[in-house]
């Protein structure tokens, strides 16, 4: 490594003059580091070409695996809010309810000359009866223990502070004159 | 006779040829690869970030040079695109690593004595902090006129910025570093 006395002095004794500093290179890379970078760069758009044609084919079979996961999620979330609100998950209940109204539906339909508009309406009373806060409802919100507790949104502050070399680089970007001695 | 194509444009008629589009490439990066590594390796002064960033920089050149429009001229592009790899890489690494103000002189200097592929004297390590000082825009401007010596015009294509403000720029990052350099 070649040290030049001659620059330490001056930058010593004198106000600092950079004219000089720049000729000489401190930095250095591995042996035949620039021999292999085209290689390596070549090697790197190849996996990333390979990667992209893998993810293409499990793109083209995700749509449809997605459409049935949500049309399942559709489907469970309905079945949760006609079974009636309890402390425990109550599946046996909501189908038993849920026979039973077909129960009743099918009775008058059969057995008497009750038309569906006061059938509905006799359903909706009997629904308002088991009223129940869609938010109790467990599965809907996530929560992140069995006691239903939700969690709370996270929120961050951004440090936006700025620096007074970020305000003068402002000013010389939009064409301020700068009076370099101020 | 057909008259020689200039290097530049040799390299984008053989790019956009799907048959000799890495014989291209390789010429490009032949042309370009140290020119662009060393305005990276300036900015970050670390080999193995410089050797992350230009590899970066060269694979966005591959995805993107078939939509290059000719309008300035090639390194012009293929600067700018380095510039913006390593001041995004500066901005990203300056919200990362929360060190307060005074202490980055001491983690430069520190990590500059440690680092095997740095191999400048005292004065040298000085200078390297004092740039590393500067805001990365800059530190980028005073790169490129300094180490890259590149006239102001050329800057000004590849930042987007006039040549007032470049110079300016470049005239306050002299003084700055003449100051630190004597308070270190």
């Amino acid at each position: 490594m070649k040290t030049d006395k001659n620059h330490i002095k001056k930058n010593e004794d004198a106000p600092a003059s950079l004219d000089h500093l720049k000729d000489q290179n401190p930095f250095v890379v591995p042996d035949g580091y620039f021999d292999t970078l085209p290689l390596k760069v070549m090697n790197r758009i190849e996996s990333a070409e390979t990667q992209q044609t893998e993810s293409g084919n499990i793109r083209r079979l995700w749509v449809p695996v997605a459409a049935v996961a949500a049309a399942l999620t559709a489907c469970v979330m309905l079945f949760y809010l006609l079974i009636p609100a309890n402390d425990e998950p109550s599946r046996p209940q909501a189908s038993q309810s849920t026979s039973n109204n077909a129960a009743i539906i099918e009775y008058l339909q059969n057995e008497t000359e009750v038309d569906d508009e006061s059938i509905i309406a006799v359903l909706l009373e009997d629904a308002s009866a088991e009223a129940y806060d869609i938010t109790d409802l467990p599965g809907l919100i996530p929560d992140d223990s069995i006691t239903g507790q939700q969690k709370s949104s996270e929120s961050f502050v951004m440090d936006t502070t700025i620096s007074s070399d970020d305000i003068l680089q402002y000013l010389l970007d939009e064409g301020f004159e700068i009076d370099p001695n101020s | 006779m057909k008259s020689e194509l200039r290097p530049d444009q040799q390299i984008l008629e053989l790019f956009r040829n799907d048959a000799t589009k890495e014989k291209a490439f390789a010429l490009l990066m032949g042309e370009y690869q140290q020119p662009v590594y060393w305005l990276i390796r300036r900015m970050v002064m670390d080999h193995e970030d410089a050797n992350d960033l230009t590899q970066d920089t060269f694979v966005k050149i591959w995805h993107h040079l078939g939509e290059f429009r000719e309008e300035s001229k090639l390194f012009s592009w293929i600067y700018r695109i380095a510039a913006n790899e390593a001041l995004m890489f500066l901005k990203k690494q300056k919200v990362r690593s929360f060190i307060p103000f005074g202490k980055v002189e001491y983690k430069l200097r520190n990590s500059l004595q440690e680092d095997q592929y740095f191999k400048g004297d005292e004065v040298q390590r000085k200078l390297q902090q004092c740039i590393d000082m500067l805001p990365p825009q800059q530190k980028l401007i005073f790169t490129l006129r300094y180490y890259q010596e590149l006239k102001y015009e050329e800057m000004a294509e590849i930042l987007k910025l006039s040549t007032g403000a470049l110079k300016a720029s470049y005239h306050h990052a002299v003084k700055k570093i003449e100051k630190n350099l004597l308070s270190l």
